[in-house]
């Protein structure tokens, strides 16, 4: 049999990488960039693209050691069998954190434009189901379903930017550029942290059919969506401006008014901002069911369940948008450097010293 | 058997007890006699009578006397003129052989029966086909008759690669089922795989292709199909051609045609006639078509209800003047017209084809315009019903089309409790289902969705 809805080839493994990088973040990222570094803010956009480069190639590192042996049972060979737990709950919590934070800024978003008189947590809810579907549905499933919504997520996103990059006024795009480094640092890793996709690159090693493969694909990828936030950035910031962009909650939506199809802003907006949603949703719910039932040993179904829940009652808790954006911050600060950075540095030396025991 | 011929009549006297459409006949040969029995209407009459009673009767009794000594091997040689015939040993299975239709001979001393070859149905003849009718190409489609059926394909292939392994399926049905295939270019794993699904179905008839077809599918609970069904030869025949497998099943006019992804079901037998050109065009007219009869009531509901501001300002004023006075609310009046729709639809297949056409003219245009001047519905929801039905249509296979029809309710549903957001999640959820689906292994969203060929 050709397929036993198990395991992916690289090619789908890349999309799967475009589509959770390419994210509702995206949306919200011109705001901070614009707050950062004003008219020259989409330059932190390719510092994050550096920075992610440089924990792809950690990553991937580990992909062969963890396809052979699976994340949980990898991690707890090198570390331990507590320390794995530890690990595999804050990576239960990291994409139910994210997952919440996506949902939360959809909701908020499908009420201003769509639905202005349904409460956002049914919003929330009626998002969620249809993921939670995806996610018992298995991992094949997922990089099948994105095979299919690329196309209907990059089509209107090259529909809505490319006519802004053409609009756009670019003389004061470098007004910026001689500001202090820090702010060049911390602005990239934070954009680096945004890209909430790359948590799933180390548990999706386990389902790669060849993982030696994968890490030109993963580049590639990665590259491919650092452009095209990138552009998203540079078109919503010269067209609108870095005040007016830093005054929007969704510049990146805003950016659609302007733009040659106003009129189906909305439409726009779902089809490009609902289905990252969904895909981003469905890796975290999957995993999290995963992690949950090597960490407990329950049913990985019930594992699904908790993991949306979690995301479902985490979307809740901010009052705003402002509130939510503080509190990601933060907390992708911590996790995001300890998943993207620490961890892979850890575990990639951990390998290196017991490179006999498991000869990749 | 045994070897005393009474002790066999008894039991199959016993076991076909109460058939009125059961022969019997003894026939007396020198001093002893044998036993014909067959089933009146399932054989051929004069063959029978040509090629067995008239030399078991007549011809042999001109043989000398001496030839006599081993009456079993004297009637083989010389009372039976055919060579389509065969020995079976046991009870069962002979009497399976003549309620396929062959005739059994009982001799007195040989334990064993003589099951002669003389099938002979009631049936149709080759007709054209009613459900995918074309242009161009063959005119022929199957009928009932399993053998005709194979008939028409290795016609059209006389390759020595094309085999047809027969089965049976069907506890007391019994009924043929015939696995064809190319043995150089089937895939063996989907094979055996088939082999192992009509193996495994334990059913007391299969009536039908369709039967089968849902026996063997292992996503029971999809609306979408797994399988193509199809009446013409040459479509089944380029299937073959193309690596897939067909199952013939007795008594059915349509074959099974497998693996079937969802691009399959897109494709007709004129695709293979037309250039390549028009084909393609067709082909996306079709694809757009399937996308209209699954989501544009689901959107009419959206924008209509939800978000009326994405729409043109001049197709919005449309729209609400022609709504204007329509006492029923938007969602319930285009539930009703969809419901009429499907009663239509299903009362138009039901009549004969003349009364057919006229319901269709009598439903869809003067009832429709009547209730439109009466202002019970708006012209715009017509139009929205009336294209919805006409895309439907032109998707070639019926089992799809009746799939998509099941999954345009779920959407507007959906669309009804939460305008866009809804109409996408459900959009999605049958996404998701479709990319989880797979006929044989093979993704059904294949070649959109699901790499096959790996790295």
């Amino acid at each position: 049999m050709y397929s036993d809805n198990g395991k992916i080839s690289v090619r789908q493994f890349q999309i799967l990488l475009i589509l959770d990088i390419l994210g509702v973040s995206i949306i919200v990222m011109p705001k901070y960039n614009a707050l950062g570094l004003g008219n020259t803010g989409f330059v932190l956009v390719l510092g994050g693209g550096f920075f992610a480069l440089v924990s792809v190639f950690l990553i991937c590192a580990l992909s062969g050691f963890l396809n052979a042996y699976g994340f949980s049972d990898g991690v707890s060979r090198l570390i331990g069998r507590p320390l794995s737990r530890l690990v595999s709950a804050g990576l239960v919590i990291k994409p139910a954190f994210s997952l919440g934070s996506d949902l939360r800024i959809f909701s908020a978003a499908a009420k201003l434009w769509l639905l202005p008189k349904t409460p956002v947590f049914i919003i929330s809810a009626v998002t969620l189901l249809p993921c939670l579907y995806g996610a018992f549905k298995g991992y094949e499933t997922r990089a099948r379903l994105g095979e299919i919504l690329i196309f209907i997520i990059l089509i209107p996103l090259a529909l809505v930017y490319i006519p802004c990059l053409f609009k756009a006024d670019y003389s004061s795009l470098g007004e910026n550029i001689s500001a202090d480094k820090n702010i060049y640092i911390k602005g990239s890793l934070y954009n680096c942290l945004m890209f909430s996709g790359l948590e799933f690159l180390m548990l999706s090693f386990p389902y790669l059919k060849k993982p030696y493969s994968v890490k030109p694909a993963a580049v590639w990828a990665m590259v491919f969506a650092v452009i095209a936030a990138a552009c998203v950035n540079l078109g919503a910031i010269s067209l609108l401006g870095a005040d007016l962009t830093a005054s929007y909650d969704f510049p990146g939506v805003e950016v659609m008014d302007i733009s040659v199809i106003s009129k189906g802003k909305g439409a726009v907006i779902m089809s490009f901002f609902y289905l990252p949603v969904v895909m981003f949703a469905i890796g975290s719910i999957f995993f999290g069911g995963e992690l949950i039932k090597d960490i407990t040993g329950l049913p990985s179904k019930g594992g699904k369940c908790f993991t949306a829940f979690l995301g479902f009652v985490l979307s809740l808790i901010p009052e705003n948008m402002t509130e939510l954006m503080n509190v990601n911050l933060c907390f992708n600060l911590f996790f995001g450097t300890a998943y993207f950075f620490v961890l892979p540095v850890i575990l990639n030396i951990l390998l290196r010293f017991k490179r006999d025991e498991y000869d990749e | 058997m045994f070897t005393e011929i009474n002790s066999n009549i008894k039991i199959f006297e016993d076991m076909f007890k109460d058939c009125g459409d059961l022969v019997k006949r003894k026939i007396p040969v020198s001093d002893t006699f044998i036993y014909l029995l067959y089933f009146d209407g399932m054989n051929d009459r004069d063959m029978i009578e040509s090629r067995i009673l008239n030399p078991l009767m007549i011809e042999i009794r001109k043989v000398p006397p001496e030839h006599f000594e081993n009456l079993p091997e004297a009637l083989i040689n010389r009372g039976i003129t055919t060579a389509d015939f065969g020995e079976e040993e046991d009870f069962e299975k002979a009497a399976e052989k003549v309620m396929s239709g062959e005739t059994l001979l009982l001799i007195d001393g040989f334990p064993k029966a003589l099951i002669i070859s003389s099938k002979h149905f009631p049936k149709r003849g080759i007709d054209k086909p009613d459900t995918e009718g074309s242009i161009n190409g063959p005119k022929e489609a199957f009928c009932e008759n399993f053998r005709d059926n194979t008939a028409l394909i290795r016609r059209r292939i006389r390759d020595p690669g094309l085999k047809i392994k027969q089965t049976q399926a069907g506890r007391r049905s019994k009924t043929d089922i015939g696995i064809v295939y190319i043995e150089d270019i089937v895939r063996p794993e989907i094979l055996a795989e088939t082999e192992k699904r009509i193996k495994q179905i334990d059913i007391d008839a299969i009536l039908d292709s369709n039967i089968l077809a849902q026996l063997m599918s292992k996503d029971v609970l999809s609306p979408f199909p797994s399988f193509q069904l199809t009446e013409r030869p040459d479509k089944a025949a380029a299937e073959i051609l193309e690596g897939r497998i067909v199952i013939v099943v007795d008594t059915s006019p349509f074959v099974i045609i497998l693996p079937s992804v969802l691009a399959c079901f897109y494709q007709t037998s004129e695709d293979y006639y037309d250039n390549w050109q028009t084909a393609s065009l067709v082909r996306c007219v079709r694809y757009i078509a399937s996308v209209i009869a699954l989501t544009l009531p689901g959107l009419y509901i959206c924008f209509a209800l939800y978000n009326p501001s994405m729409l043109p300002s001049a197709l919005l004023m449309k729209m609400s003047a022609a709504r204007n006075g329509v006492p029923i609310s938007g969602v319930l009046e285009i539930f009703l017209m969809e419901l009429a729709f499907e009663a239509l639809r299903e009362a138009g297949v039901r009549m004969p084809d003349a009364i057919g056409q006229t319901l269709g003219i009598v439903g869809g245009i003067i009832v429709g315009q009547a209730a439109v001047d009466a202002g019970l519905v708006s012209p715009i929801v017509v139009i929205v019903v009336s294209l919805t039905g006409i895309c439907s249509f032109a998707i070639p296979q019926l089992a799809l089309s009746s799939a998509y029809r099941l999954s345009k309710y779920f959407i507007m549903a959906a669309a009804s409790l939460f305008g866009l957001v809804g109409f996408w999640s459900a959009l999605v959820v049958i996404l998701i289902h479709l990319s989880s689906l797979s006929s044989f292994g093979i993704p059904y969203l294949y070649p959109f969705g699901g790499d096959i060929k790996g790295d």
